[in-house]
């Protein structure tokens, strides 16, 4: 039973077992292990090293001439704890001198240890609510405007319309957990005054299937892909944009590759659109004095790419002065609210978000901003609890307060 | 049965031993998905990544495939980044063995095969390769001795001795410098031992390192080329026993860390090139 299904690595991962020389440089980098460093099989390398041995035990000619070696239920066990208590920010990439995809590795591992039933209990609760709700919380999914209601007037684009040039997939976090309304509700008043043609899914939207493609239950989310691509095109609009990177990055990525076409408009994370926006002179701001620190949420920066456009917005504010933390752009440290960890080991987020928020703190920044609803939860939550004065924001909150 | 002989006769079973290994390990690759295909037999997919392999090396990517493969996997720009001593001993290491190989594969290809089979050892540029002690070959060489032995010699110190925190050293590391470490010795020893025997060529003294340890040991009355033989015989049967190893051991990397990181980099400047992204979808 646990033989590793190798038709889930790609032949390129299955390579890179073989291409980690051990060197030890993402130990160095990766924020989990650096909070957990009595667990040492969270590490990248001995997450490759493990399924290496794994593979070539049971597969080859030596498995085939001496009989395979199926691991200790222990080692695997063990295996399956460092693989899921890793946050997925793809640090490790950036720094391996073997240039190995890290990110991709670790969730087709995770595919093969739900495969094997070798995962967090908790994941199964996910993967029904995800199934029965249509989102992450259990919510009612007719409730993902509520949001809106705080709103001084709700906007035509929210739940009114049924056709637009733009909609604006608001994400799971943002629709339930209010910590993070705020996010949509600055969007669409800046959307408005931009005088964008949008629309919000509402009811019909359901989870992108982020949190379920990195579990490495990914299988269970395609038929919420295909529905949320339909209700999309159903609204004939061009683009689409995401507030939530691992939204964006889900849409603009894995969409196109599971369903097996391209999904016939952009995808644009909110940042790139405001970037638009601001050049076009659509929102006219005011100055703000004011020092402010920005985080690369790990799945807009590292993972997508997008670094430039959610700074050049924070420029586009006359009077802020932008300072970058101790690690940023490809090297930004996690907030630790990525990769499903929150699920499986709270602390270890926590202690996470703790680093980061150090890191901005030691810039004298009064703000720190983000573009990421999660990270903004994660680095508030670290702040409160470590008593640390400095507001944390969404750049598209502080777009919204600066409006002329 | 001569030194030679019986070095072909032990050499060439381990080089196909060597073959069937890789075999062994490519087949194992060969289990995972290759263009999204995870179902068709091995040698299908080898197909597949060889026409994907063909149809890129021979159209107007091939700039691009070449830079990753300068950039990542020989000069190693990310460990470059990363720590100037770590990358100098890689690529000391690296290029040292490169050498080495390069000048063994030539030696025999023009003395095994230029030479006795088409003749052509009044070539100079031909006969050069299997002249121990022509001026370029004996420089060459002992390049790539000092390249690898210093490279190891960094190896080893930050290995086990400095050993810093995120070294997690096990036994395949403890293999590749034994291995290692006895090509150079036996290299350095029988090369001395050569120079004592006799000279092959007009510039000896061009073998830096191993022509003044070899006059230090000159009056030594030892049987020079007996054991001169006999010494290269073990150095050449010991490269082939660390070849055959390769592919089940950290030796490995010298494959597949070149295949992954050249191929990483065609995929990241495509994807830039496609989108300003850095992902790649696995």
């Amino acid at each position: 039973m646990s033989r590793p299904d190798l038709s889930l690595f790609t032949f390129q991962q299955l390579m890179a077992l073989d291409a980690c020389t051990r060197c030890g440089e993402c130990v160095q980098w990766c924020p989990t292990y650096t909070e957990k460093p009595d667990l040492d099989a969270i590490t990248p390398l001995r997450k490759i090293e493990a399924v290496r041995r794994f593979v070539r035990g049971q597969y080859g000619l030596r498995a085939r001439l001496f009989g395979p070696r199926p691991p200790r239920p222990e080692a695997l066990q063990a295996h399956a704890t460092g693989t899921y208590d890793c946050t997925l920010c793809g640090r490790c990439a950036v720094v391996c001198p073997a240039n190995i995809q890290t990110r991709e590795l670790w969730i087709a591992m995770r595919r093969d240890l739900v495969r094997q039933g070798t995962y967090p209990a908790v994941f199964d609760r996910l993967r029904e609510t995800f199934l029965n709700a249509h989102n992450i919380s259990g919510d009612d999914n007719a409730n993902r405007l509520i949001w809106s209601q705080n709103l001084p007037q709700i906007p035509e684009g929210v739940g009114k319309k049924t056709r637009a040039e733009v909609v604006f997939f608001v994400g799971c976090v943002a629709s339930f957990y209010p910590q993070s309304y705020s996010i949509p509700q600055n969007a669409v008043q800046v959307l408005e005054k931009a005088e964008v043609d949008y629309l919000t899914l509402g009811g019909e939207e359901w989870c992108c299937g982020f949190p379920l493609v990195i579990a490495g239950m990914g299988d269970a989310a395609v038929e919420t892909m295909r529905h949320n691509l339909e209700a999309v095109r159903r609204t004939g609009a061009r683009r689409l944009i995401a507030a939530c990177p691992s939204c964006y990055h889900t849409w603009k990525h894995d969409y196109p590759r599971v369903l097996g076409e391209p999904l016939g408009f952009e995808v644009l994370h909110l940042t790139e659109l405001l970037v638009e926006l601001l050049t076009d002179g659509r929102i006219p701001l005011r100055p703000l004095e004011e020092t402010v620190t920005y985080h690369d949420p790990c799945d807009l920066g590292r993972t997508s790419g997008v670094y430039e456009a959610p700074r050049e917005v924070i420029r586009a504010v006359p009077g802020v002065a932008l300072v970058e933390m101790e690690h940023h752009h490809q090297y930004s440290l996690c907030c630790g609210g990525g990769g499903d960890v929150e699920m499986a080991d709270k602390d270890l987020v926590t202690a996470v978000a703790r680093r980061r928020i150090g890191e901005a703190q030691a810039t004298g920044a009064k703000v720190l901003l983000s573009a990421c609803q999660q990270c903004k939860r994660t680095l508030a939550g670290a702040a409160r609890q470590e008593k640390i004065r400095i507001r944390v924001l969404d750049v598209v909150e502080l777009v919204a307060q600066q409006m002329a | 049965m001569d030194v030679e002989t019986l070095f072909w006769v032990i050499h060439l079973p381990l080089m196909v031993l060597f073959l069937v290994g890789l075999a062994d390990v490519v087949g194992i690759w060969l289990q995972g998905r290759v263009e999204g295909v995870g179902a068709a037999s091995a040698g299908r997919k080898f197909l597949i990544l060889l026409g994907r392999t063909l149809r890129a090396v021979f159209s107007r990517r091939f700039p691009v495939i070449l830079k990753a493969f300068i950039t990542e996997a020989w000069f190693n720009r990310r460990l470059w980044r990363t720590s100037r001593w770590r990358w100098l001993s890689h690529f000391f290491l690296l290029n040292g063995f490169l050498l080495l190989m390069t000048l063994s594969g030539l030696a025999a290809l023009s003395e095994k095969v230029l030479y006795h089979l088409f003749h052509l050892g009044h070539v100079p540029w031909i006969a050069m390769w299997y002249t121990a002690d022509h001026p370029v070959t004996a420089l060459l060489n002992e390049i790539g001795g000092v390249l690898m032995t210093v490279g190891l010699a960094f190896y080893i110190v930050r290995r086990y001795l400095a050993r810093p925190a995120q070294l997690r050293t096990g036994s395949m590391d403890t293999w590749m410098v034994v291995g290692l470490g006895l090509i150079l010795l036996t290299g350095w020893i029988a090369e001395i031992v050569r120079l004592n025997a006799g000279y092959d060529g007009p510039a000896p003294y061009l073998a830096f390192i191993g022509y003044p340890l070899s006059r230090l040991v000159s009056g030594w009355d030892l049987p020079w080329e007996m054991l001169s033989e006999w010494l290269f015989l073990g150095h050449g049967l010991l490269t082939s026993v660390v070849i055959v190893t390769i592919p089940y051991s950290k030796f490995l990397h010298a494959v597949a860390t070149a295949l992954v990181a050249t191929v990483g980099g065609v995929q990241q400047e495509t994807a830039m090139a496609h989108g300003g992204t850095a992902h790649v979808p696995a």
